[in-house]
C-alpha cells in the first residue's frame, strides 16, 4: 500500500503505507509554542505552634522531693525531778512521853509526766508537681504564586507538559512520624503535569493532616507555579512528662517544625492546538 | 472552511492553514495566528510516543518496634526510598511524559498504598536512558505488605529541528513536508475528543484544603480525595489526545 495525500471536502489528510492516518486537519495536532526553563526556590513557612498541658500532683512518697521544715509535735514526756517539800511530821519522844510535831523538809527524785510541744528543723518528703505536655500545630492555609515565564501576547496556549527537577533542602517533620513523606526524588527529572504532591503528613487514622502541592498552570499567555499549603490543627500523639519539686513544669515538649524549603527547576512545554 | 497547503520554493517552508488567505499571511506567523495553523515547518511537534507499561512489585516494608521489659510495645517510624526501572527510554533523551497509575493519569507524588498511617508514594522519573519509578515509604505501627502496581507512561518525542532540504515529497512509500517535520515516518500527538489515550491540561489537577487533598484529573475523574479535604475543587477540563 502506498502512502497517500488527500485534499477532499476541505480536509487535508495523510496516510502512511499501512493506511493509518498520520495527519488530518479534522483532528489537529498540537505544536509546541514555546519551551520555558527556569529555576525558583520556595519556602513553605512553618505553621504556628504551641503546647497543651495537663497537671497533677505526685505523692510525697513517690515524688523524691524533700523540704527543710521546722516541725513541732505534741509529745507525752516524763522526766525525773528532784523536788523538796514541807511535810508535817510527828515523832513520839519517849523521854517526854509526848508527840512532838512540826514541819520537816523532805527531798527526793520524782517522776513527772505531761504533754508538751517538741520542735525541731528537719528534711521531710513533700508532694511534687507533674505536667504532661503535647505539641500543637495551628491550622493554616496558604498559597503563593510565581510567574515562570510569559509567551508572546496572543499565543494563548492550550496545555502544558511539565518536567521538574526538585530538591527539598529543608524538610518539615512531626515528632510522631518523622519527616513529611515526599515522593519527589532529589535532583531527578520527573513528569509533573498539572499538580504535583510535594509533601504529606498523616494522622493516626491514615488521613492526611498536612498536604502541600505544586501546580503549574496557564493564565492567558503566562505560565505560573502555585505552591499551596494546607494543614488542619494537629495535636501530637507523643506525650512528654516532666516533674518538679517547686512548681508545675512547662514548655518542655519539643515543637513540630513544619517548614520546608524547595528548589525546583522547571522545563515546560507550552502546547497549542489549531483552534 | 477551506484548507490550504502551501510550500514555498524559495524558503522551503511548508504549511497548512485554515482558510484561503494569501500564503504570505502565514509565512512568518504571529502568536495570534498560531491557532490557524494545522502545520507549519517553523513550529515544533510531538510525535513517535514511546508507550511503556510495567508492573512493579513493591516489597514488604516491615514496621519497627521495641518491647521494654516493663511497659507496652513502642513503635518507631521507619522511612526509606527505592527506585525501580520501569523500562528503557528508547528516545535516548529526557522528554515530556504523561504517567498513569492503574487506569488514571497520575500526579507526581501519588500515594499508591496506605495501611493506617503507613504509606508509600511514587513519582515517575525520566532519565536519558531509562524510565524509572521513585518510591518513598513510611511505616509506623502497620507494616506495608508487598504489593503489585501497574504503571503506564507515554514519553513524547519532540520534533524541534527539521532535517534535510526537502520541502515536500510525495512518493508511493512516503509523504514528507517541512524538512521532515510532517512525515509518514512519525505518529503525531493529535486531538481526540472521543476515547482519547490521554489528556493534556493547562490547569491544576489537585487541591489542598483542611489538611486534605483532592485530585481531579483533566477527564473529570477523581482518583484521590482524602476524608480530611474540605474544599470544593471541581477540576479543570483538559483536551483528549491520541498518540
Amino acid at each position: 500500500m502506498s502512502a497517500t495525500f488527500e485534499a477532499v471536502n476541505n480536509v487535508i489528510r495523510v496516510r502512511d503505507t499501512n493506511g493509518a492516518v498520520v495527519f488530518d486537519t479534522g483532528t489537529p495536532m498540537p505544536h509546541i509554542a514555546q519551551v520555558i526553563t527556569t529555576t525558583l526556590g520556595h519556602t513553605f513557612a512553618a505553621s504556628g505552634t504551641s503546647r497543651d498541658r495537663s497537671i497533677s500532683y505526685v505523692s510525697a512518697f513517690a515524688s523524691g522531693c524533700r523540704e527543710y521544715q521546722y516541725i513541732c509535735r505534741t509529745e507525752y514526756v516524763c522526766r525525773s525531778v528532784y523536788r523538796c517539800r514541807q511535810e508535817y511530821k510527828c515523832t513520839y519522844n519517849y523521854s517526854t512521853s509526848r508527840n512532838e510535831c512540826g514541819y520537816v523538809t523532805v527531798c527526793g527524785n520524782e517522776q513527772e509526766c505531761g504533754y508538751e510541744q517538741v520542735c525541731s528543723g528537719e528534711f521531710v518528703d513533700v508532694e511534687g508537681y507533674e505536667a504532661n505536655e503535647v505539641a500543637l500545630v495551628a491550622a493554616r492555609e496558604h498559597s503563593q504564586t510565581y510567574t515562570l515565564g510569559t509567551l508572546p501576547t496572543g499565543t494563548n496556549p492550550d496545555f502544558l507538559l511539565v518536567l521538574i527537577s526538585a530538591s527539598r533542602t529543608r524538610a518539615g517533620s512531626q515528632q510522631d512520624y518523622g519527616t513529611f513523606i515526599s515522593a519527589i526524588p532529589a535532583g531527578e527529572t520527573i513528569c509533573a503535569n498539572g499538580s504535583t504532591i510535594l509533601e504529606t503528613a498523616f494522622q493516626p487514622n491514615g488521613e492526611p493532616w498536612l498536604s502541600r502541592i505544586l501546580s503549574v498552570v496557564l493564565e492567558g499567555d503566562t505560565v505560573r507555579a502555585q505552591f499551596k499549603h494546607s494543614n488542619r490543627a494537629y495535636t501530637s500523639s507523643t506525650v512528654h512528662r516532666s516533674q518538679s519539686c517547686f512548681t508545675f513544669p512547662s514548655g518542655f515538649a519539643p515543637l513540630d517544625d513544619t517548614r520546608s524549603d524547595w528548589t525546583i527547576t522547571f522545563e515546560i512545554y507550552a502546547g497549542k492546538f489549531t483552534t | 472552511m477551506a484548507r490550504t497547503l502551501h510550500v514555498d520554493g524559495n524558503s522551503g517552508k511548508a504549511y497548512i492553514y485554515k482558510g484561503d488567505a494569501a500564503p504570505a499571511t502565514y509565512a512568518n506567523p504571529s502568536a495570534a495566528q498560531l491557532g490557524d495553523l494545522h502545520f507549519h515547518s517553523d513550529l515544533s511537534y510531538l510525535g513517535n510516543t514511546q508507550v511503556l507499561e510495567a508492573t512493579i512489585t513493591h516489597p514488604e516494608r516491615i514496621k519497627s518496634s521495641s518491647k521494654p521489659k516493663f511497659g507496652s510495645r513502642q513503635y518507631r517510624t521507619q522511612q526509606g526510598a527505592q527506585s525501580y526501572v520501569l523500562g528503557i527510554n528508547s528516545l535516548g533523551a529526557i522528554r515530556p511524559a504523561v504517567a498513569f497509575y492503574g487506569g488514571a493519569q497520575m500526579p507526581a507524588g501519588t500515594v499508591v498504598h496506605k495501611v493506617g498511617q503507613s504509606v508509600r508514594a511514587v513519582s515517575v522519573m525520566v532519565t536519558a536512558s531509562q524510565i524509572r519509578l521513585y518510591e518513598n515509604w513510611l511505616t509506623f505501627d502497620d507494616s506495608l505488605p508487598a504489593i503489585s502496581r501497574t504503571y503506564r507512561i507515554f514519553l513524547f518525542q519532540t520534533l524541534f529541528a527539521g532535517s534535510g532540504n526537502t520541502s515536500i515529497r510525495i512518493a508511493p512509500g512516503e509523504f514528507s513536508a517541512g524538512f521532515g517535520k510532517l512525515s509518514t515516518s512519525y505518529r503525531y500527538l493529535r486531538r481526540a475528543d472521543s476515547t482519547p489515550d490521554a489528556f493534556v491540561t493547562a490547569g491544576r489537577t489537585g487541591d489542598v484544603q483542611g489538611g486534605g487533598i483532592k485530585v481531579v484529573l483533566p477527564d473529570g475523574s477523581v482518583p484521590v480525595q482524602s476524608a480530611t479535604y474540605t474544599g470544593s475543587f471541581a477540576g479543570v477540563p483538559g483536551t483528549g489526545v491520541r498518540i
